[in-house]
C-alpha cells in the first residue's frame, strides 16, 4: 500500500469502512502519525459511520414457523363400506343372472326330447371335429389306395367273372402279401369297423363318394349296400361317434352338392355345419330319413 | 435449512432488516410487510436456502421487494419520516447522533441503503454488491461519495453550531 498526501482520502474511507488488512490498517495508522494534520480529516470521516439504532420487530411470533406435521390421508370408512355394498350386490345379481340364462337352453333340449347323443350337439361336434379331421386326411390317403386297389379289380374282371370267390381269396392272400388292405373284401371292412367302427364308416362313405347320390338311393350292389355309409340310413345312436359321419364328394357330384346346400340352407341350427369349403363339406348331427 | 434454522434467522435478523427497511422507507407498515414478506420466501425456499447465507438472502429479498414497492408508490419523501419515532425507539441521542440521522436523510435511495447495510451489518462491499445488484467497484465509489457528502453536512452542523 502507497499512502500519501494525494491518495489518503481513499486509503481513508477503506479504513473506515473496514476493508483494509491489518497490515494495511498499520501503515496507514502509521501514515497518520507522521501527518498529525490529517488526524482530524479521518476523525471527520469516522463520524460518518452511523451506529446502528435500537430497532425491534415486535411480535415476532408471527415470522415464527413450525414444521406441519405429515398428514396421512384419512379412511373414510363408510366410502370403502358402500364401495363393498356395491361391489357385492353387483355381484349377486351376476349370479343371479347367470343360471337364469342356462336355464331356458336345458328347457328346450328337454322339450326337443332328442336323443342323449344330440343333446349336447356342439359338445359332441367339438369331440368328433378332431376325429373327423383325422378321418378325412385319412380318407385322403385312402382315396389314392382305392384308386390302386380299382385298378387291380379291373384287372381280376378281365379274368372272368367265375373267378370272382377265387378273387376274393386271392386279393386276401395279395393284400397280406402286399400290406395293401383290400376295401373291397367286405370281411376285412368288418373286421376295420369292430376296430374302428367310425374310420370304417368314413371308409364306406369313401367309397360311395360314387358320386351320384341318387344311384346309392337306388338299387345298389349287396356288397356296396354293406358299404354304405351310415348316414344315409342312419339311426339315432346312443353313441355320439355312430352319429356323426363324414361324406366326401367329388366336383362331378352337382347334385348331391346342390341338395347339401339347399338342406344347410334350410338348417336353423348353424352348429350343424363343422367346417366348409370349396371341396369337403362336413356335416355333424345330420340325420334324415329316405322315403320308403 | 431446517425449521429450527429459519427460526433461529426470526430472532438473530428480524430486528435488523426490519431496522433497515424501516430506515429505507421510513414506513413502519411498510417496512413490517416487507420483512414479512421477505420471511415468508426464505420459509417457502428454506429447503435450497443455506442457514449460512440465510441473512443475506433475507436482506436481498427485502431490498429488492423495497425498491420494487418504491417504484410503485413513488419516490419516497423522506420528509415524512418521524425524527420522534426514532427518539422513542432510541432513547435520547446525542446531537451528533442525530445530526447524522439528518444526514442520512439527504442521501439518496442507493447511498442510504449502502451505508446502512455497510454500518449497521457490517457486509462488505462484495456482499452489499450481491444483495444490491452492483458490483464491489460501484459500492466502493457510491460509499465513498456518500461518506464524503455525510462528512461535509456534519462539518456545516458543526459549524453552525
Amino acid at each position: 500500500m502507497n499512502i500519501n498526501r494525494d491518495n489518503y482520502e481513499e486509503y481513508f474511507l477503506l479504513y473506515i469502512d473496514r476493508e483494509l488488512s491489518a497490515d494495511e490498517r498499520q501503515v496507514l495508522e502509521s501514515f497518520v502519525r507522521r501527518n498529525p494534520d490529517l488526524e482530524k480529516e479521518l476523525e471527520r470521516l469516522k463520524q460518518t459511520v452511523a451506529p446502528p439504532p435500537v430497532i425491534v420487530f415486535e411480535n415476532k411470533d408471527i415470522l415464527v414457523r413450525e414444521e406441519k406435521k405429515r398428514r396421512f390421508l384419512p379412511v373414510y370408512w363408510t366410502r370403502i363400506a358402500a364401495a363393498l355394498v356395491i361391489l357385492l350386490t353387483g355381484a349377486g345379481v351376476m349370479l343371479m343372472i347367470i343360471p337364469s340364462k342356462k336355464r331356458p337352453l336345458n328347457e328346450t333340449a328337454d322339450q326337443i326330447k332328442k336323443p342323449a347323443a344330440g343333446e349336447n350337439r356342439n359338445q359332441i361336434i367339438g369331440k368328433n371335429r378332431d376325429q373327423i379331421e383325422k378321418a378325412s386326411s385319412e380318407l385322403i390317403a385312402d382315396q389314392t389306395k382305392n384308386k390302386t386297389i380299382g385298378k387291380n379289380s379291373a384287372h381280376t374282371e378281365k379274368a372272368g367273372p367265375g373267378m370272382k370267390v377265387d378273387h376274393t381269396k386271392k386279393s386276401e392272400t395279395d393284400s397280406k402279401s402286399n400290406e395293401i388292405p383290400d376295401a373291397t373284401t367286405s370281411s376285412e371292412s368288418a373286421q376295420k369297423s369292430a376296430v374302428l367302427p367310425d374310420l370304417a364308416q368314413q371308409t364306406g362313405m369313401e367309397e360311395t363318394r360314387v358320386p351320384n347320390f341318387e344311384s346309392s338311393k337306388l338299387n345298389l350292389p349287396p356288397s356296396t349296400v354293406n358299404r354304405q355309409p351310415s348316414t344315409i340310413n342312419h339311426q339315432p345312436s346312443t353313441n355320439p361317434d355312430e352319429s356323426t359321419s363324414i361324406l366326401v364328394f367329388d366336383n362331378k357330384s352337382k347334385p348331391v352338392t346342390r341338395f347339401f346346400r339347399k338342406l344347410l340352407a334350410r338348417s336353423p341350427d348353424d352348429n350343424a355345419v363343422a367346417s366348409n369349403n370349396q371341396k369337403r363339406l362336413s356335416v355333424s348331427i345330420f340325420q334324415f330319413s329316405m322315403s320308403k | 435449512m431446517t425449521a429450527e434454522d429459519y427460526n433461529d434467522c426470526v430472532r438473530q435478523y428480524a430486528d435488523g432488516l426490519y431496522r433497515f427497511m424501516l430506515k429505507s422507507t421510513r414506513q413502519v407498515e411498510d417496512a413490517r410487510d416487507l420483512v414479512q414478506s421477505a420471511f415468508e420466501k426464505l420459509w417457502e425456499h428454506r429447503e435450497e436456502v443455506n442457514a449460512s447465507k440465510s441473512k443475506s438472502y433475507l436482506f436481498t429479498i427485502a431490498y429488492h421487494k423495497m425498491i420494487d414497492l418504491g417504484r410503485k408508490n413513488g419516490r419516497i419523501e423522506f420528509r415524512e419520516f418521524l425524527p420522534d419515532q426514532i427518539a422513542t425507539e432510541r432513547g435520547p441521542t446525542p446531537r451528533l447522533r442525530q445530526v447524522l440521522e439528518e444526514a442520512l436523510d439527504r442521501l439518496n435511495e442507493k447511498q442510504r441503503s449502502l451505508v446502512m447495510l455497510k454500518d449497521y451489518e457490517g457486509y462488505s462491499y462484495e456482499e452489499i454488491g450481491a444483495i444490491t445488484g452492483m458490483n464491489s467497484g460501484q459500492v466502493k465509489i457510491t460509499l465513498h461519495r456518500a461518506r464524503v457528502l455525510l462528512k461535509q453536512y456534519l462539518v456545516s452542523v458543526e459549524n453552525v453550531i
